[in-house]
């Protein structure tokens, strides 16, 4: 890692949030949908998702359990 | 004579359906009942969309040559 | 909290009910099967807030399809406040056959008389006051589409939901009636809730009640031995029916006063039916009207006026020419008009795309670029965010526009209720070839997204038919994977000067299908052999798609993508540039040194497997920029292109290929893929063919391969559909490929597609020999 700062000379503020903005970001979404898929929400995430019967069915389910 | 070849634009009554229970179970929620009436709207190469009561049902070629109707 | 029951046939407006009594958007389409699942919402302006559960569509209560046994159990185990029967007022009869049976269970009803506007609109009556003396509970005129007489129609529920209902049944005047009220009275005597439903059911020889009730079915089964009718014979459950509908009949039909008396009278609907669904028209109709929406989307060249004319280009004409840092360039007026002319007529979903994209998006993401560069941030800090993010991005948003043009045509499509009808013609087709017409809708809504459409293979009985259908779900190009289409089809028409960009992008629809048809056939006449099942499908009347529908819609499909765009895509593209631009050891690397990169290397090993459809080791230096794109299509289609544009910017950064006149992000990515083509001189027009082919028809983003193995049941069809995905991709690729390149390996290919099928039939013949031979 110690590569990355000495190779590039001089770091200025933008760059040092544009870093930790992109990594956190990342990781925030990997984060967002592992946990998403464990808790059965399936983002259907194609775009198009109408509420289709993929996201709402879960949480019929877990209603069904609840009731 | 089976609802395939019967005749279009006529009243028609349902002497017989000779398919299986499932089938016929489906049928039959959807109007199409043995003793009830019936219209051929349009049949072309076998398959057949008939007016029952007010609504209009599409059936496949197989099914129509086992739905017996007579004028 | 109070909770009421929707139920209903499908199309009855049913949902629309639940969305306006919610105010949720659950979808509305206009052919049976698309509520397949029960949904739940809130109705809050009663004297306490109301639970509303909106069961799926069904005709009857019997436990034969899915659907009716999850209603079925809803309203008898659940118990619901009250059920609010929603019947359709255009197909009043067939609607009250449901009613009837509801009727028999204990739990209080109110009837919703929906489409009474239509009703009057025919020129018909119906009184609704007699109707509710006949029936004995509440009937409420409604109209759910123009949201009239809701309040009117909850608040009667309401009332209803603090009373108890006895069961009532119309089979009154029927020869079983002894017998229902001997088998009733044996059920109260078990303390059996319901009695009345349970008793008329167990009658029926309904199999959920001769499972429940052994000991009381045989008072019913003595009775059969000694029964007999003319017509049904001892088939009581026929005999149920007609009595039903018998009842309706006399006692309700009465009731709708009809304006026309001539009773066979055709319909406006039936009139169009009769071309629509022509023996022979049909189907030619049904290609045009799927050509009229890709030319309507994508054409640059609307009706053929420019080709047909030769109407002369814009930068052809000198008044619309300017000059500026010394190079030619349109004024910017000219490019306004270039918005809607161009050499021909640019179609609307042309013109909404180039006023988003070259006006306002490009413009303002060029801004965003420019200012960045001047900045005084680090070079790699400014690749990062101008190649990197807004390249890759900002390509994916571009598409924003003939998504929403393409989705909205097929929304009226289906809104309509043609898709019922294609679904008739196309089974009328490949009825002969073993595939049933059902079976189509699912694949239709995969034009859409394939989730859905997988899960709306439910309403397939046949297990094999439906593992047939999940599995070439995906072969109908979805959203996610119009951009792939967009993009290369637009650089072959402008690299290659091959054709108008909507013919190639329309071809490629086609090819999905063909591949879709060819491999249903293949399965079903090998590995998921079965019984076509039969095709019986409600026809709903056509009519014209809400406005106020089809717009939520479209705003709730925006916000998805958009949403998409930024998370899933934004992330993807912010690491495949961290992984091009930085070696093994961690060392950054400047654009110029793109190819050692981490990715680079990995993709290089992958890419020689790629040779035989046309991306492999033939395209040498910069080909594993095509094996990355795919792959980053597994996360989600739209990545392919947002890789794509990505890489082609740092490529033309680190100056390894030439982009003068090309703007990388603007025009939907097609310059992206042009720079590609201008960086591998060994693409020829087959490649990108085979490209799209192979995108189109590969594992499809993980959300759909979720949803394929989830529906599966099985690991094992679900491994085997992995399979088959993989080798069909590669399979149409090669083919694509290899006969583009060489014309004579057609031959080739001819003698090995022959040879396979000589292959199956001969087995299949095979087979059946083996089986009667064990019969006999």
């Amino acid at each position: 890692m110690t590569n990355i700062l000495l190779a590039s000379s001089g770091f200025g503020v933008g760059e040092i949030v544009l870093i930790v903005a992109c990594a956190l970001f990342v990781v925030g979404v990997a984060v967002v949908g592992v946990i998403r898929k464990k808790k059965g929400k399936s983002s259907c995430d194609c775009g198009n998702c109408l509420h289709c019967s993929a996201c709402c069915k879960k949480t019929d389910v877990k209603e069904e359990k609840e009731n | 004579m089976p609802i395939v070849i019967a005749p279009q634009n006529q009243p028609l009554t349902i002497i017989k359906i000779a398919a299986d229970d499932k089938t016929k179970k489906h049928l039959e929620s959807l109007g199409i009942t043995a003793n009830g009436d019936v219209t051929v709207l349009n049949s072309s190469g076998g398959s057949v969309v008939c007016k029952i009561k007010d609504g209009r049902v599409a059936l496949d070629s197989n099914l129509s040559a086992k739905i017996f109707v007579r004028l | 909290m109070k909770r009421f029951a929707l139920a209903g046939n499908p199309n009855s407006g049913k949902t629309t009910l639940f969305n306006s009594l919610t105010g949720s958007t659950a979808h509305v389409g206009n052919w049976p099967g698309v509520t397949v699942d029960k949904r739940d919402g809130v109705y809050k302006k009663c004297a306490e807030p109301i639970a509303i559960v909106d069961l799926p569509g069904i005709y009857s209560l019997s436990p034969y399809t899915p659907e009716e046994v999850i209603a079925r159990n809803y309203v008898l185990d659940e118990k619901p406040d009250c059920v609010i029967n929603i019947v359709d007022a255009t197909n009043l009869e067939r609607n009250l056959y449901l009613t009837t049976q509801i009727l028999e269970i204990d739990v209080p009803m109110v009837i919703a008389l929906n489409m009474m506007d239509a009703v009057k609109k025919n020129g018909d009556k119906i009184d609704a006051k007699e109707l509710e003396k006949r029936l004995g509970v509440p009937v409420v005129s409604i109209s759910a589409l123009k949201e009239q007489g809701l309040t009117e129609l909850m608040d009667k529920a309401y009332n209803e939901s603090k009373k108890q209902r006895q069961g009532a049944t119309v089979l009154q005047e029927s020869k079983l009636t002894h017998l229902i009220s001997d088998v009733k009275t044996a059920l109260v005597g078990q303390n059996v809730a319901n009695p009345l439903f349970h008793a008329v059911k167990l009658v029926e020889g309904d199999e959920i009640e001769v499972n429940m009730h052994k000991e009381t079915l045989g008072v019913v089964e003595a009775f059969k031995k000694t029964f007999d009718d003319e017509v049904f014979g001892n088939d009581f459950e026929a005999l149920i029916a007609d009595g039903r509908y018998k009842y309706i009949s006399k006692h309700f039909a009465p009731v709708l006063k009809r304006g026309t008396k001539e009773k066979f009278a055709q319909t406006k609907s039936d009139k169009a039916d009769r071309v629509l669904t022509h023996k022979i028209w049909g189907i030619p109709i049904f290609l045009l009207i799927l050509f009229a929406i890709f030319h309507l989307t994508f054409s640059e060249d609307f009706l053929f006026l420019g080709a047909i004319f030769k109407l002369p280009e814009l930068a052809d004409i000198p008044a619309f020419v300017t000059v500026a840092d010394g190079e030619e360039t349109l004024t910017y007026g000219a490019r306004w008009l270039q918005c809607i002319y161009d050499g021909g007529v640019m179609s609307p979903g042309v013109i909404i795309n180039n006023i988003w994209n070259n006006m306002i998006v490009g413009e303002l993401f060029g801004l965003i670029q420019g200012a960045v560069e001047n900045s005084s941030m680090q070079p790699w800090a400014i690749g990062l965010i101008n190649n990197g993010i807004i390249d890759g991005v900002g390509s994916v948003l571009s598409f924003l526009p003939p998504i929403l043009v393409l989705f909205l045509f097929f929304s009226i499509l289906e809104d309509s209720g043609y898709m019922a009808r294609i679904a008739f013609i196309l089974d009328r087709m490949f009825r002969r070839f073993g595939l049933s017409g059902r079976a189509f809708m699912p694949m239709i809504m995969g034009f859409g997204c394939s989730v859905p459409a997988m899960i709306n293979t439910r309403t397939l009985a046949d297990d094999k038919e439906r593992t047939a259908t999940i599995r070439v779900i995906p072969f109908f190009s979805c959203g996610a994977k119009l951009p792939i289409l967009t993009a290369v089809a637009g650089a072959m028409a402008g690299a290659f000067g091959v054709g108008n960009a909507d013919l190639i992008t329309f071809s490629m629809y086609v090819l999905g299908i063909v591949v879709a048809i060819l491999s249903v056939l293949l399965m079903r006449s090998t590995t998921l052999k079965g019984e076509t099942p039969p095709f019986i499908m409600e026809l709903p009347t056509y009519h014209a798609p809400q406005f106020k529908n089809l717009m939520l819609h479209l705003w709730d499909k925006t916000k998805h993508f958009v949403k998409k765009a930024f998370t899933i895509i934004l992330a993807s593209t912010i690491v495949i540039w961290v992984l091009t631009h930085f070696s093994f050891s961690w060392q950054f690397l400047d654009d110029e040194f793109i190819n050692e990169s981490i990715l680079a290397n990995i993709a290089k090993l992958v890419q020689p497997l790629f040779t035989p459809l046309g991306f492999g080791r033939q395209l040498g230096e910069f080909g594993w920029v095509f094996v990355v794109a795919a792959v980053s299509g597994l996360i989600a289609k739209e990545n392919v292109i947002g890789t794509f544009s990505t890489l082609a910017s740092c490529l033309a950064a680190g100056g390894h290929i030439n982009v003068d006149g090309l703007d990388i992000m603007a025009e939907n990515g097609i310059d992206a893929v042009r720079a590609m083509i201008m960086a591998n001189p060994a693409i020829i027009g087959a490649t990108l063919v085979a490209f799209i082919a192979f995108n189109m028809t590969t594992i499809p983003c993980f959300a759909a391969v979720g949803t394929a193995k989830a529906e599966l049941g099985s690991k094992k069809r679900f491994n085997y559909t992995l399979l088959f995905w993989i080798a069909v991709s590669y399979a149409v690729g090669a083919m694509i490929y290899t006969i583009g390149a060489w014309l004579w390996t057609c031959f080739i290919w001819a003698a090995a597609v022959v040879g396979v099928i000589t292959f199956i039939v001969l087995r299949n013949k095979k087979l059946a020999k083996k089986e009667s031979t064990a019969t006999l």
